[in-house]
């Protein structure tokens, strides 16, 4: 009877250890002008501005932060936020983390929108995360450029450099370019790593499209040195770039990743590992049972108009199904957060074979509508 | 009669219209504490960031008359300064950082931040409205106006 007791005590102990010492969470909100009731912010940029002087130090108050971009009823428009972002003087660790999320009817359905949240610059970088914060996550975000002047080095999902560790996540986002011939280095995702201790940086379910201007801008272009830092693209979509996929060393590793209508699609060495890609052009793609030429040529929903709706379309046969398994690496949904259950597809889109998964679920009513599968 | 009227109502509105509102950093950063000795054992790196910060002052963001801000966007951490008069489009730049062009470690050109914001407003100015609980500030035309741009400080490197 001693012993059971004993055990339900250590028990006990254990189950309030966990609860007790687990970081606490620390929310905010921002919601666009006129919301009612209104969010904490308007801007991200306000809302990081915050914390760097209200709250720069999560580890020391025990707190994981969130940044909730919201709907609430009153629409997000075009030009609602409009102001760079830069990330610093926050303190974090693995638990301790900072973590901006849009949400609702503010996130995006897969598919670029005005009427969701969106970050529109002039001629600057996106969101910058700086080398002093090693933990965040960003998921389900929309950065775009202005085409009022031709920009040049803009990078819409910025790390310039990475802390050392460092755990950087970003999930279901969209950089979306704008075409203007005489604009040079402006690129979707640009991450550059460099130091020790290693860290890693994932990025899935995210899109880069029309990068297309001069020759030097890229979707998704990755600098990584240091031994042991590692850059992750997993099922990632990149069309109409200049370059899709940039990598010059062997620590960025793609899986699931598809590369369509840019001049080319993956550039540079890839990681060894690195498979079930598709490209439509000839002997592109990096791994064993990756697709080339024009059997990586996928069929996306709308290719005829910017912006395009780059869902698989349920007629594909070059990405659908063609995946890998990838739950290993932590997720399981598609960027509209659908769960992904048998056969995998390449890029960020999951659609079943045969018949699209969106034909069944209340939320993909609407985008089957959308898509004219429901007419 | 009523034409001329007419006009100046419309004119009138016209100029009700135009006007911008500054968000600016009432509240410092703790970076800001930090001792002669203790940023001189900053890296590299750490001091760029360090240099970089927000200051008291800063111009977060600039948004049209009218804009319905955060709760949490006032006292203490910021002030809403608002500009009867002034178009956005003509103060809308004072939300930018200060950035060069520099060359990353894999030869490819950067826009990097020198200055997480390029505009401050006198510092003296915000903690005189924070010591007044003045969560919004309105400035009003000239000369008033005048004096309060002219006062606005362009950072440098």
């Amino acid at each position: 009877m001693k012993k059971i007791i004993l055990i339900c005590v250590i028990y006990l102990f254990i189950l309030l250890a966990n609860n007790c010492f687990a970081a606490s969470l620390l929310k905010h909100t921002v919601r666009p002008s006129g919301s009612s009731p209104a969010g904490d912010f308007t801007t991200l940029a306000a809302a990081i501005a915050h914390l760097q002087a209200s709250h720069s130090n999560l580890v020391s108050a025990d707190v994981y932060a969130e940044i909730s971009i919201e709907d609430n009823g009153h629409a997000w428009a075009e030009g609602d936020d409009t102001t760079s972002v830069t990330i610093d003087s926050i303190t974090t660790d693995a638990t301790r983390y900072l973590h901006i999320y849009a949400t609702g009817n503010a996130r995006h359905a897969g598919k670029w929108s005005w009427v969701k949240y969106a970050l529109k610059l002039s001629d600057e970088n996106g969101i910058s995360f700086s080398s002093d914060i090693g933990y965040i996550r960003i998921d389900g975000l929309q950065v775009t450029l202005e085409d009022s002047s031709p920009p040049t080095n803009d990078y819409l999902f910025n790390m310039s450099d990475s802390a050392n560790p460092c755990d950087v996540r970003i999930s279901n986002c969209i950089a979306y370019g704008i075409d203007d011939d005489y604009r040079a280095n402006v690129y979707g995702f640009a991450i550059t790593m460099s130091g020790t201790p290693a860290g890693t940086v994932k990025i899935w379910n995210c899109i880069a499209n029309n990068f297309r201007g001069g020759t030097t801008c890229r979707g998704f272009s990755a600098t990584v040195s240091g031994t042991g830092n590692a850059l992750y693209y997993w099922n990632c979509t990149a069309f109409d770039n200049h370059y899709g996929f940039y990598s010059p060393g062997t620590s960025t590793t793609a899986i699931n990743c598809i590369a369509n209508s840019c001049t080319d699609g993956f550039n540079g060495t890839f990681n060894s590992s690195s498979n079930y890609n598709a490209s439509d052009i000839a002997s592109d793609a990096p791994g064993a049972n990756s697709r080339n030429g024009t059997n990586g040529d996928a069929t996306f929903v709308d290719e005829a108009a910017c912006p395009w709706d780059l869902h698989l379309s349920t007629s594909d046969s070059n990405a659908k199904g063609q995946g890998t398994d990838n739950s290993s690496a932590g997720y399981t949904t598609d960027i509209d957060m659908e769960t992904i259950s048998g056969s995998w597809c390449i890029g960020v889109d999951w659609i079943t074979s045969g018949v699209s998964e969106d034909y069944y679920s209340g939320r993909g009513i609407g985008r089957g509508i959308g898509r004219g599968v429901l007419r | 009669m009523k034409k001329i009227i007419l006009l100046i109502l419309f004119l009138l509105i016209a100029v009700k219209v135009q006007a911008a509102e500054l968000l600016v950093l009432a509240s410092g950063l703790p970076a800001d504490k930090l001792t002669t000795e203790e940023v001189n054992t900053l890296s590299a790196k750490q001091k760029e960031i360090y240099n970089a910060r927000l200051r008291i002052g800063d111009i977060i963001c600039v948004k049209p008359d009218g804009w319905q801000w955060g709760t949490s966007e006032c006292l203490p951490t910021f002030i809403v300064i608002k500009l009867p008069g002034v178009a956005v489009e003509t103060v809308k730049h004072l939300e930018r950082p200060l950035t060069q062009i520099a060359v990353n470690i894999d030869g490819r050109t950067i826009k990097k931040n020198i200055k997480n914001k390029n505009f401050q407003i006198p510092e003296n100015w915000i903690k005189n409205y924070v010591d007044l609980s003045q969560s919004v500030v309105t400035i009003k035309a000239t000369p008033q106006q005048n004096t309060f741009m002219n006062n606005i400080l362009e950072k440098t490197q």
